[in-house]
């Protein structure tokens, strides 16, 4: 096998990966102006709140390797946080958030703690177990189930720096300030010490065991750091739709969730959002009917395995750095006649 | 420097070890040879933490790491490599060597190069800083590996078939390379079965045979021993022999 040497690339500036998160959020602040109508824009926010769910799939998954089904748990329990802390405390925007965010991250980690005895396939069963679990659970539980066992409803707005946002294109930008602060905030964690360890564990668990790495205590501290992202999103989930329903979170949320994954792509930072785009946005977009978005789903994720491995952006990538590398190569015709005649 | 006694390791009814000693003296530059399935890797995993012996002790530097994880012994100062899989395949060299260089012990008696370039100098890899290392060549490969490895400033480094798979030159390379180690203060021991490699590299050699020690010696006095001659080729052929 031969290497495959590149030219030697100076270090790259600490703002460049940081650059098409920036350019691409601001793209997406000219979509409501587009003449979008009224359904369009709440899609849109509901789709960028399965982005912010996404990324906490994505931080596990992406950086240390570790997939789970019990992302959708951490979804919920932000989301019922938020619900039970306005219902009975009558919380702000803000600590409603950081208590959501809280409560998903120490959610996260008790979900995770099966890693100390399982790995692989087996530890993506007993998080499905136990999500299923704790979907059950709160459903005949009266707290979380709400009167009649028809959910919690969420009677106010989001109230933050003096402004009310009830309207859909305020929750638009809200959502998407928040997607953006995610996405940011996962470029910095790839780029960072902790990033770095998680990203060992991906690559090679028994070596980064050898060069000093708690792999299990890393795992757990990753499933957690994703519950945080999903808590999040469950809160801006609550206060947008107004009701919640432990059944909003339960399997097929969670089979969506790690299609946005895959589909997006888990080395791109921006997976999430394509992916939310691809799996949520589009078979609403083509009203697709409800009882065939799951078939609709297994046919893509079988197309993706076979043909994009990567998911969109990472196919998108590789394309891109195979048309650079033809460019840069010279044709046949182009070749030095000194190069030929050496190679005879 | 590392002390394991009576160490043994059953796996159900199977004893891959059984009641090894071994004594290991700073500086030293010991080989560990034998047949295929004769325990040499078991040991390596018994002893750096892969997996808690049945019984017996291993102390190193003086603190009993008998039941320590394989991370904590790295931090120690024990570090180990493995046959196969011995860097992070999606990573360029550079993050390869990034990554170990974060959990950098500083020692006061042991200084191994202690930044990327350095590291890089010693395992031969210049120019390749910024290539993925699936798609290093094998030696390449395995000489990033063992970079990996000693970009923890280790005290005493265990490498498990490094040569293994390497043509001549490359061969050479990884001995110029292990030379050098050693002569900045690593103790090593090696997993090997290229002979004239050990020979050439190491002053001890302890071969083993279904899980004991069977022999012990310099590498040219252990290749005559009877018990070893015998081992490797069975009763009857050296007898023949």
């Amino acid at each position: 096998m031969s290497d495959t040497t590149l030219a030697p690339v100076r270090p790259a500036a600490w703002w460049r990966p940081y650059v098409p998160v920036v350019v691409v959020m601001a793209l997406l602040t000219l979509l409501p102006h587009v003449g979008l109508s009224n359904r369009h824009v709440h899609l849109s926010v509901v789709c960028l709140i399965w982005a912010m769910a996404a990324f906490g799939l994505f931080v596990p998954y992406a950086f240390a390797g570790q997939m789970t089904v019990a992302v959708v748990t951490a979804w919920g329990v932000g989301a019922f946080s938020t619900a039970l802390a306005i219902e009975y405390w009558d919380w702000g925007f803000v600590p409603n958030l950081l208590f959501s965010m809280a409560a998903a991250f120490v959610a996260g980690a008790l979900m995770a703690m099966p890693i100390l005895r399982t790995k692989g396939h087996y530890f993506v069963i007993i998080t499905f177990v136990l999500a299923e679990a704790v979907t059950v659970a709160a459903n005949n539980w009266e707290v979380t189930s709400g009167p009649g066992g028809g959910g919690i409803s969420v009677s106010q707005p989001i109230e933050f720096l003096g402004f009310s946002f009830a309207g859909r294109i305020s929750m638009y930008y809200l959502c998407l300030a928040a997607v953006t602060i995610m996405a940011l905030t996962v470029v910095w964690l790839r780029g960072s010490r902790l990033g770095k360890h998680f990203a060992s564990i991906r690559e090679n668990e028994e070596l980064a065991r050898s060069i000093g790495v708690s792999t299990t205590w890393l795992k757990i501290l990753a499933l957690a750091i994703g519950g945080i992202f999903a808590g999040a999103a469950g809160t801006f989930y609550a206060y947008y739709l107004s009701h919640i329903d432990i059944r909003g979170f339960g399997v097929n949320q969670a089979i969506t969730l790690i299609l946005i994954v895959v589909v997006g792509g888990r080395q791109a930072i921006l997976g999430p959002l394509v992916g939310a785009a691809v799996a949520y946005y589009l078979p609403e977009l083509i009203q697709l009917d409800p009882n065939r978005v799951l078939i609709g789903y297994g046919v893509v994720l079988g197309l993706m395995v076979i043909f994009l491995p990567t998911g969109i952006l990472g196919g998108l990538d590789s394309a891109w750095k195979r048309w650079q590398r033809r460019r840069r190569q010279p044709q046949p015709s182009e070749a030095p006649l000194l190069s030929k005649a050496g190679a005879s | 420097m590392l002390e394991v006694r009576n160490l043994s390791k059953s796996f159900g009814s199977v004893r891959a070890l059984q009641g090894v000693d071994l004594d290991v003296e700073r500086g030293e530059r010991l080989a560990l040879i034998g047949p295929n399935g004769s325990g040499k890797t078991t040991l390596f995993n018994a002893v750096s933490g892969a997996f808690r012996p049945t019984s017996g002790s291993a102390t190193f530097l003086g603190t009993d790491i008998t039941r320590t994880s394989m991370e904590r012994t790295a931090r120690h100062g024990l570090v180990r490599t493995f046959q196969h899989d011995a860097v992070f395949p999606g990573l360029t060299v550079a993050e390869n060597l990034d990554l170990p260089l974060l959990r950098r012990a500083s020692r006061h008696d042991i200084d191994l190069p202690r930044d990327i370039d350095g590291l890089v100098e010693l395992a031969g890899l210049q120019g390749l800083r910024q290539t993925v290392a699936s798609t290093l060549s094998y030696g390449n490969r395995r000489r990033l590996g063992i970079a990996v490895a000693i970009a923890l400033n280790p005290v005493l480094l265990m490498l498990d078939e490094p040569a293994a798979g390497l043509n001549e030159k490359e061969t050479h390379a990884l001995l110029v390379m292990l030379e050098k180690l050693s002569e900045l203060g690593v103790t090593l021991v090696v997993i090997e079965h290229d002979m004239p490699f050990i020979t050439a590299l190491c002053q001890r050699a302890i071969v083993l045979n279904t899980g004991s020690v069977i022999a012990t010696g310099s590498p040219t006095e252990v290749r005559q021993d009877p018990a070893v001659i015998e081992a490797y080729l069975g009763g009857s052929l050296a007898d023949a022999v």
